[in-house]
């Protein structure tokens, strides 16, 4: 049950000052103002302008600065601009389930709008910069994100990660989502935390003094995928094929295509590419290989490659 | 040739992969026979990259009966931005997920091919990729709620579920569903008749070929050159638990390896639809030579 939506919230979030009449726990407190950069708030999509907005898939509808998106028996939500997120929430569905899909893919899209190239992955401080960890869902980027805590590492961005035109990534939520069963083969406690939704064993872990509330740039990229081998193994990742890995990674390529961002998106991989040196790790589907790809990153942080 | 998606659907274990093989073969202008790990249908249904892409949000932050309603859009979708014949495989059960709706809703897709296989066969080939006793198999193959991988909800798999149904259910659910036809063709036929199955399964898809293309599709599939390629290098579809994917790509298997009492088990839990496509006789008794008869009503 949505709570009054007069009372207006302020938050810092992927360096934009928001004002937001949904709370939003997730996200680092802000100061109040009359200027903000981004406006979260409920709203009547129907006879919205993107109505005539081509049809990008099932549930999307996209054009140049804006996006419209539905994810059905939970929320519908609109981008727009850069400035505003508007939602309107399903009967009955709860606000947690709400916030996840506003800080998911409504606020992925607004970053995109801002002309943020966004990584599908986590961004981990190290020394002089920072690294970003990507990959398809279920390739453990959530999971190496907390090994990497666990390490010492302190932590820019959990799965959307925007890196702005002067190539450095831009600061998120100060919390990483993991699955009880990635917690419990790191050792962690999940007692007292709050699930991303009710009947899912998925957590939000506060990062505290972990968070990195500044901008770093870029230094080098981690692909981790999965294959039916036993072993992990690590590549060193060259020529086109960095540059087709780069792209096959990017958050939201349906987004992208809908919002007419190709060709930017497409200068800018090209930028990421030619400058920066990129990893791909496979680990085994089956087993517990977590502090084997650990290893294989820190490896990678420590290489000549990230310090030429 | 056909516009849109076609679902090339079979309980696992059922000659699917093979089908894959030829229909790469089939499609190639290649004189070399296909390789494993570049076939067509390399897509499976509930693949969760794939679904994540379409759907435009995580699979993973949606509850399984939430993407299960999702997914016939998913696929829908993707019948009408296909361009050119699209092929995707699938392993589940075409359910219905809510009064006439089903996980393949007919605008789905163009075409469906559907591989049966004997399950005395198909159970000891599941065991073995599954790492079960057949005996384990054999029960599992009855459940009415078997489902491979099964969400947790305290973890994330690469794909969703897929909800299998018993054999003979999943069976029933493409042959006969109500809203659309199948195209049927029995594993046995393949590896018995097939210039005859697959000289069918072009022309159910208006894929033009000659006789020249055929048989040498034909020859570039056999068991021997993919086994040849598998010991060369990983199938990447073979899970890491099953010690080689193509076994032995025989029909028949079954009178060798089943005992009597597993033999009759199967028969007692699937002999409806094993008489109908003349894996018993009359009498409920296995048929060791499987006659030849492509062509099945629904």
């Amino acid at each position: 049950m949505l709570k009054d939506h007069k009372t207006a919230y302020y938050y810092c979030l992927y360096g934009l000052r928001v004002s937001s009449d949904l709370e939003l726990p997730e996200v680092l407190p802000g100061v109040e103002s009359n200027v903000n950069d981004l406006s979260i708030r409920l709203g009547d999509l129907r006879g919205d302008e993107s109505a005539t907005a081509e049809l990008r898939g099932p549930f999307l509808r996209a054009a140049p600065d804006m996006l419209n998106l539905v994810v059905p028996g939970v929320v519908e939500m609109a981008a727009r601009n850069g400035r505003n997120l508007l939602y309107r929430p399903f009967e009955g569905i709860d606000e947690a389930s709400v916030r996840l899909f506003l800080l998911g893919s409504g606020i992925g899209a607004i970053l995109m709008q801002l002309g943020h190239l966004v990584l599908h992955g986590n961004t981990i401080e190290i020394n002089e910069g920072c690294i970003v960890c990507v990959g398809q869902s279920s390739a453990g980027k959530s999971t190496i994100a907390a090994g990497m805590l666990q390490r010492g590492y302190r932590i820019l961005a959990d799965d959307i990660s925007p890196v702005d035109e002067d190539g450095l990534v831009v600061p998120g939520l100060p919390r990483i989502k993991i699955w009880q069963k990635s917690a419990d083969i790191l050792g962690l406690n999940t007692e007292g935390m709050a699930r991303i939704r009710p009947e899912l064993s998925k957590f939000n872990i506060p990062l505290g003094t972990s968070f990195c509330d500044q901008k770093r740039v870029l230094k080098g990229v981690v692909i981790l995928d999965q294959h039916n081998d036993t072993d992990v193994s690590v590549q060193l990742v060259s020529g086109q094929e960095k540059f087709r890995l780069l792209r096959q990674n990017v958050y939201r390529s349906r987004f992208v295509d809908g919002m007419l961002l190709k060709k930017s998106y497409f200068q800018q991989t090209m930028n990421l590419a030619a400058n920066l040196p990129v990893i791909r790790i496979n680990r085994p589907k089956k087993g517990n290989s977590v502090e084997s790809v650990l290893d294989k990153i820190e490896d990678f942080i420590n290489s000549a490659e990230l310090s030429s | 040739m056909s516009q849109g998606l076609c679902w090339l659907a079979s309980y696992p274990k059922s000659g699917n992969t093979w089908l894959r093989v030829l229909l790469t073969n089939l499609l190639s202008e290649d004189a070399e026979p296909a390789r494993i790990n570049s076939l067509v249908a390399s897509q499976i249904a509930s693949s969760r990259p794939w679904l994540d892409d379409v759907l435009g949000f995580d699979s993973a932050d949606l509850y399984p009966q939430e993407l299960l309603t999702m997914r016939p859009n998913v696929y829908q979708w993707c019948n009408t931005q296909a361009s050119g014949l699209v092929f995707y495989k699938t392993h589940d059960a075409n359910i219905e997920i809510s009064d006439g709706v089903y996980l393949f809703p007919p605008d789905a897709f163009s075409n469906v091919v559907y591989v049966i296989r004997n399950p005395l066969d198909v159970a000891i080939s599941f065991s073995a990729h599954m790492s079960l006793s057949i005996d384990k198999a054999i029960a599992a193959m009855n459940r009415h709620d078997y489902t491979l991988v099964k969400e947790t909800r305290r973890s994330l798999n690469q794909q969703a579920e897929q909800p299998l149904l018993s054999w003979s259910q999943h069976v029933k659910s493409w042959v006969d569903n109500p809203m659309f036809e199948s195209h049927v063709i029995r594993y046995e036929d393949m590896h018995a008749f097939p210039v005859k199955i697959f000289h069918d399964v072009a022309s159910y898809l208006k894929i033009p070929i000659c006789e020249t293309t055929l048989a040498r599709a034909i020859r570039n599939s056999s068991f021997n050159i993919l086994r040849n390629q598998e010991n060369a290098e990983r199938f990447t579809e073979r899970p890491v638990s099953a010690t080689a994917f193509f076994r032995r790509g025989v029909a028949g298997s079954w009178s060798e390896v089943l005992k009597r009492t597993q033999i009759e088990r199967i028969i007692e839990d699937h002999h409806e639809v094993m008489k109908r496509f003349s894996y018993i006789d009359e009498q409920n008794q296995p048929q060791e030579q499987i006659p030849g008869n492509t062509c099945y009503e629904a």
